[in-house]
């Protein structure tokens, strides 16, 4: 079983599932049971986006990161910025590398060069996450454990399969040797974990079925576990539910709460039976007073800190 | 709920316009809006065809579209009348899939087979052709507009891939251009270049600066795998460009227009927010927003509630506070939306769909949904 102990350890969380299924409330709530447990902690976003800056009500963090509270920072990796440092990285000197970047000709070629933000992107995160990578001078401060939200299971997939993609592709040069230290450090499994977040219904749970089969096979990597979020909590007993049967009653209440809590154990039956994984995790779907995400995200932090203790 | 805004507003929408494209960030329905609305189309005679991307399982089944064969499947008369709907016009579907038309589309121009073999087992292209950023979207675009040349459709209905990139591919034209463009990049991609360390001798002094660099930052032989790749497509994107540029044309195009799907949470909404602003940009024409899974505040009141034990009768209010609860903290999204929208949204639908009881996945439950949403 998965908990606290098992992975106090590891260095990098990559968060992945599909759009809509609550992931990035999920990665807030892991940031925040994490800082609270002592560990200095950095969420990182890529792709642009900026819901967690949302989130927590702060302004974007940008490529440099930002402490938003006491043991948790927050960070964007943006691929242009990735390009940018790699090439200073490589070639030492700022002069040689302004006019290497500001050459329009190399700049079309590495915009055209497909697959090679990609690996930049991940490769900053590796960055960010590996303290053992000490030969290069950090630029940023050590972080315990990095926390990415990861976009959309799509581009999930190609972030962790762009290293070995370049890996088999390219036979020599310092390409190949930065996709070979991401992936290893990507395939074990002690210093990363993979989670993924999906909800008890038809889409999602497929997707998710597909996700887990195709981070094995084709990045050899195994899923930590698997939240299931939003799950409609049971605030009925049969006793009930057989007193309004008995007594004919009719209600549109009822019926809603009932086939969505069937539609949930139905789903949650078939990721346990597809999944055969031993560490399913069910979140609750929580009413709040209003629509506060940091709210609810604080709240999911705490069911998270009893489930994962346990 | 805006009563100055009825149904009929789409009843008007599929009869002004030929190709209606749904946008919106994963987990909304767009899917399931998408197809809902060709079939309101088939139910008021217009000849529709639904064009769409990885549906759920038991959608496509419902849709006839399981297997992935490029073809327009017609869902038969004798299956709708099964499932109670009178359509007026044959209605179709068809499911994409993005990779295999990107194959097509270098196999369409490259001047012969042997050059189009060449590209396509290309080590890097094969790993990489389906993380070209925008090249999914844009297949989806490509495939629309050969619909439109070939068949006599009166409605067209396309739902895009759920990504932040759906609009990516109206950047595609430029940004091929500018690499093309470059006579210089078309030198730097000869071969000769790059058939040994010893040409490096050839070039001059600023221009072998920026090549040993380049080999120290990316290596060598990466360098030459990608200059074959680059040699061989860009005889292509002549056609390309110049397709690009028509299927642009599509887009601005009066029959066209852009609906938004999303749902009334904070992340669908901020990424509704985030392609208005795209679509607006890039001046395409847009006609408004469907919020889907609206949870509506229930409002049964139950005369037998008198009846129920004391526990029974707490455990339902259990529920009802619950689901309130849900409910007002989606008319609060909503509400806020609008809010930030001000004026504009006058012109604008703004259609607002209550959650279902159970999840849509066959014809029936399709109709249904069409019938509230635009019927």
């Amino acid at each position: 079983m998965t908990n606290f102990q098992t992975f106090k350890n590891s260095q990098l969380w990559f968060v992945t599932g599909k759009g809509g299924v609550g992931k990035t409330t999920v990665v807030a709530a892991l940031g925040l049971l994490c800082a609270e447990k002592g560990f200095k902690t950095l969420l990182v976003e890529t792709h642009g986006l900026n819901h967690l800056a949302k989130l927590f009500e702060v302004e974007e963090a940008g490529y440099q990161g930002k402490k938003i509270r006491k043991n948790l920072s927050l960070l964007q990796v943006t691929p242009e910025k990735a390009l940018e440092e790699y090439l200073l990285q490589q070639v030492r000197f700022k002069f040689i590398y302004q006019s290497l970047f500001n050459n329009n000709y190399v700049r079309h070629f590495l915009d055209a060069a497909p697959g090679l933000l990609e690996l930049l992107t991940i490769g900053k995160i590796w960055d960010l996450a590996d303290g053992t990578a000490s030969s290069r001078q950090k630029s940023h401060p050590h972080y315990d454990l990095v926390i990415v939200d990861a976009p959309s299971t799509g581009h999930a997939l190609s972030l962790l399969t762009i290293p070995k993609v370049v890996d088999e592709a390219v036979k020599l040069g310092p390409l190949k040797k930065k996709a070979e230290s991401i992936l290893n450090f990507l395939q074990d499994g002690d210093r990363t974990k993979i989670w993924m977040v999906t909800l008890a219904e038809d889409m999602p749970a497929n997707e998710a079925i597909e996700l887990s089969k195709k981070l094995h096979e084709e990045v050899n990597v195994h899923l930590e576990a698997i939240f299931v979020n939003s799950m409609w909590p049971q605030l009925i007993s049969e006793k009930t539910f057989a007193e309004f049967k008995k007594l004919k009653i009719k209600s549109s209440l009822l019926d809603f709460y009932q086939s969505h809590y069937e539609q949930n154990q139905h789903y949650l039956n078939l990721l346990q039976k597809k999944l055969l994984h031993d560490s399913l995790f069910s979140l609750p779907l929580l009413p709040q007073k209003n629509s506060n995400e940091l709210e609810i995200a604080k709240a999911l932090s705490h069911e998270l800190s009893s489930l994962l203790s346990e | 709920m805006n009563t100055k805004y009825q149904n009929s507003q789409f009843k008007e929408l599929i009869t002004q316009k030929r190709v209606l494209i749904c946008c919106g960030s994963g987990g909304v329905g767009k899917t399931t809006t998408s197809a809902a609305l060709a079939l309101f189309a088939a139910t008021q005679g217009l000849k529709t065809l639904v064009l769409t991307i990885d549906p759920a399982k038991r959608l496509a089944n419902s849709l006839g579209i399981e297997e992935i064969d490029y073809q327009e499947r017609e869902i038969s008369a004798a299956k709708l009348k099964k499932a109670g709907i009178e359509t007026q016009a044959p209605l179709f579907a068809m499911m994409l899939d993005t990779k295999h038309t990107f194959d097509n589309l270098i196999k369409k121009y490259s001047d012969n087979p042997k050059k189009a073999e060449e590209i396509l087992s290309n080590q890097l292209y094969r790993h990489l052709s389906n993380m070209i950023a925008g090249s999914q979207e844009y297949m989806a675009m490509e495939k629309l507009y050969e619909i439109l040349e070939e068949r006599d459709y009166d409605l067209v209905v396309l739902d895009t891939p759920p990504s932040r990139h759906a609009l990516d591919f109206l950047d595609a034209p430029r940004k091929m251009k500018a690499l093309i463009g470059d006579s210089l990049l078309k030198w730097f991609l000869k071969p000769s270049i790059f058939v040994g360390r010893a040409s490096f001798k050839l070039l001059d002094r600023p221009m072998r600066r920026v090549f040993k660099t380049l080999d120290k930052v990316a290596g060598f032989e990466f360098l030459q795998d990608l200059s074959v790749l680059l040699i061989s497509t860009s005889d292509l994107l002549d056609g390309f460009q110049e397709r690009a540029e028509k299927v642009e044309t599509l887009l601005k195009d009066f029959h066209t227009s852009f609906l938004l799907v999303a749902s009334p949470h904070p992340i669908p909404i901020s990424e509704a927010n985030f392609f208005y602003q795209k679509i607006k940009k890039s001046n395409l024409p847009f006609s408004g927003f469907i919020f889907n899974r609206v949870r509506v505040p229930n409002r049964e009141s139950l005369k037998e509630l008198s009846q129920v034990s004391s526990q029974a009768k707490k455990e339902y209010q259990k529920i009802k506070n619950f689901w309130n609860q849900l409910a007002k903290r989606d008319q609060e999204e909503l509400e806020q939306f609008k809010e930030s929208l001000g004026q504009k949204m006058d012109a604008l639908i703004f259609k607002t769909v209550p959650e279902f009881e159970q999840d849509i996945h066959d014809l029936k439950g399709l109709y249904q949904l069409a019938k509230l949403a635009f019927g």
